[in-house]
């Protein structure tokens, strides 16, 4: 198969104004958030004012004081991650959150090395390079919509890069859709609209990108 | 007389010299710090760094994009679970031995089916959350483990926060609010 999704990485991200100490894995199971056995088991890198860094067996959480992420490569948690932080900061329901971003990274192991050649020649016509490169190959394409077909403040854009992570295949492709939103006209980012976009806009981020990986897909083979 | 220098002192701050041993308790706390502080500074290394609160978009750019966890683990890299087939369940019925549940695809929400489901399937630390109205996720896939590609089904019930007494009051002003405005012809 020419384009094996091997990895589905997906990563919510908040710019805000966090206390990273109080996120902890056993601060989460004492809300009920995860299991009290995950917490246990918990792989704790830092729990400090500054930041907090941990891994679950499903999710990874980093916390500074100006940035939350979470993120899983199972694709059984994408669900579960975004509970999980829509649950910490409806109850950190003063935290102000300013902007969020919904990180899709999909990796794809590419059979052979003339698709995998095609995929950047054909985004970025390799010719139009020739005169001025000896072999060119693309490393690095980013297209963005800098106002969002829904009509939120915010951008949608998509990269594709070889891949940073050894795939089953010498030929791996990384298709990273980033969907952002910012507060609103008027909003203060105090009463949790930033979260409530997160629950609203989810759905649709989950669509959106799959549609617009299997349209590049449609154009490369 | 020359001035006396602890081994810890050496150590810890071989720039420092004193006559004073260093109380064994401000050494370990020394050591603590240190590191915290090399690990902080590792930790930064791998992040951008911080901007100004209250700024645009197109500002934080760097910060919303790929994930700061850099390179991946190597455990990370060898825990994949892709290709799934992602059900959200709703308990209806609670058996004696087990559950009945109506399941939504997630990727087509449009239909939906029953499915039974035995207690064993229940993680132990999830049977508290299996009640009648309880969600749950299910999912069928392709899980990669230190390399083995496995066909696995994993359920998991949906944990968020429970509701207090404010949330109930606020839905019930909220409902209230809206029935006044409704306009009956």
């Amino acid at each position: 198969m020419a384009n094996d999704l091997q990895i589905y990485t997906l990563a919510i991200v908040l710019i805000g104004d966090f206390n990273p100490v109080i996120i902890s894995p056993f601060w989460l199971s004492g809300k009920g958030l995860i299991r009290e056995e995950e917490a246990r088991k918990a792989k704790i890198e830092l729990i400090h004012n500054d930041v907090t860094r941990y891994e679950l067996s499903w999710a990874k959480i980093e916390v500074t004081q100006k940035r939350f992420e979470i993120r899983t490569s199972q694709e059984p948690y994408f669900e579960p991650i975004k509970d999980l932080a829509i649950s910490i900061f409806d109850i950190l329901r003063e935290t102000p959150i300013t902007i969020m971003g919904i990180n899709h990274l999909q990796y794809f192991a590419v059979s052979n090395g003339d698709t995998y050649y095609n995929f950047g020649n054909k985004f970025a016509p390799l010719n139009n390079w020739k005169d001025i490169l000896n072999d060119p190959k693309m490393q690095s394409l980013e297209i963005v919509e800098e106002k969002r077909k829904d009509g939120l403040n915010g951008k949608f854009r998509i990269r594709i890069t070889p891949s940073e992570i050894a795939l089953s295949t010498p030929y791996g492709i990384l298709i990273h859709a980033n969907d952002e939103v910012g507060l609103q006209k008027g909003e203060a980012g105090k009463d949790r609209e930033i979260i409530k976009q997160l629950a609203n806009v989810w759905k649709s981020s989950m669509e959106r990108t799959n549609k617009a990986v299997e349209s590049i897909w449609k154009k490369i083979n | 007389m020359a001035d006396l220098i602890t081994i810890e002192d050496a150590l810890i701050k071989p720039s420092v010299k004193t006559n004073k041993p260093v109380p064994e308790k401000d050494i370990i706390v020394d050591v603590i710090k240190e590191s915290v502080k090399k690990r902080l500074e590792k930790i930064r290394e791998n992040l951008t760094e911080t901007k100004v609160f209250e700024s645009t978009i197109s500002d934080f750019e760097g910060e919303l994009e790929s994930p700061k966890f850099s390179v991946p683990s190597d455990n990370e890299s060898y825990k994949y679970f892709v290709h799934t087939q992602r059900w959200i369940g709703h308990v209806e019925e609670i058996k004696h031995d087990g559950f009945i549940a109506k399941l939504t695809d997630l990727s087509d929400n449009t239909t939906y089916e029953m499915g039974e489901f035995d207690f064993d399937e229940v993680s132990p630390e999830d049977m508290p959350l299996l009640t009648v109205g309880a969600t749950f996720y299910w999912s069928l896939g392709r899980a990669n483990e230190n390399g083995q590609i496995e066909k696995k089904a994993l359920m998991r019930f949906q944990r968020v926060r429970p509701w207090t007494e404010k949330d109930y009051d606020r839905i019930v002003d909220r409902a209230e609010d809206k029935f006044k405005k409704l306009k009956w012809n």
